[in-house]
């Protein structure tokens, strides 16, 4: 099975970065969705079937705090799995991220094979 | 607190050029300056304010940007895809280095600012270090509020 990831971050130099080291890692990927907000995102998660979600933290118009916020009072989209992926490795941001309902956590920086190990353990799948 | 910070300052900088920009960090040379080259300003606010700042020359800007995206030909790269990654790169220093400094810290980074390089050290306050990439100098430093 493939799965479809959108990437949420306002760097299009990340966005970039994720999917090449997403497409680079191995993981079973089909198709990859880009929104530069949370705002952008979740108009493309109401128009496009998508298996998961890669998001940051630090972004205009809507956070990622804002937008886990926004997809847990969605009921059609609450049970989508969000990972965060930012350079807030602290405690106290983890914690509340994934009290708001993300399903994981990556720090930046990370080597492709996390970003592809955490991707995994949210979706589930087994490593190859 | 500054103390700490610059400590941590070089361990971030290696971290995150290694992993992320494919970039050596060769040695910490002493002044270093952004060479009329890319100078960003990081604000960041929460249980401690302040600014971070980072500078890169022109040869280094490319030359991380270059490895960062995966761009073999550097001379294919636009202005604004190495501004974009000069920002990443601030982000990605500050928010390591902030996260080592004190795992309870909490903080928000703004938005990082490109500002024109000044070509000169940062203010006293900043305590700027300079890191040799090989392909030109990299310069970091941070500033806290008094509180």
């Amino acid at each position: 099975m493939a799965f479809r990831v959108l990437v949420a971050d306002d760097s299009p130099a990340m966005r970039l970065v994720i999917r090449r080291v997403i497409q680079l890692s191995g993981f079973a990927l089909e198709r990859v969705f880009e929104a530069a907000d949370g705002r952008q995102a979740l108009d493309v998660l109401r128009r496009e079937a998508v298996d998961i979600v890669l998001s940051d933290i630090n972004m205009p118009v809507m956070n990622g705090e804002q937008f886990v916020i926004a997809l847990q009072a969605d009921n059609n989209l609450k049970e989508l799995p969000v990972v965060i992926v930012s350079t807030d490795a602290t405690r106290h941001r983890i914690e509340r991220m994934l009290e708001l309902g993300a399903k994981g956590y990556v720090t930046k920086p990370f080597q492709p094979e996390i970003l592809r190990a955490e991707l995994e353990r949210v979706l589930g799948v087994a490593h190859d | 607190m500054i103390d700490s910070a610059n400590e941590v300052l070089a361990d971030a900088v290696r971290d995150v050029l290694e992993t992320m920009f494919f970039t050596c960090v060769y040695a910490e040379i002493p002044g270093g300056d952004a060479e009329g080259g890319i100078e960003i300003r990081l604000p960041f606010t929460g249980q401690r304010q302040g600014e971070f700042r980072l500078g890169l020359s022109q040869r280094a800007a490319r030359s991380v940007a270059a490895g960062f995206l995966g761009v073999e030909e550097e001379g294919q790269l636009s202005a604004e895809q190495i501004g974009d990654v000069a920002c990443e790169v601030a982000n990605m220093i500050c928010g390591s280095a902030l996260s080592r400094l004190e795992a309870n810290l909490a903080f928000n980074l703004q938005p990082p600012l490109p500002v024109q390089a000044s070509g000169r050290a940062g203010p006293p306050e900043f305590a700027m270090r300079a890191f040799d990439l090989g392909n030109g100098t990299l310069t970091v430093g941070i500033r806290f509020d008094q509180s």
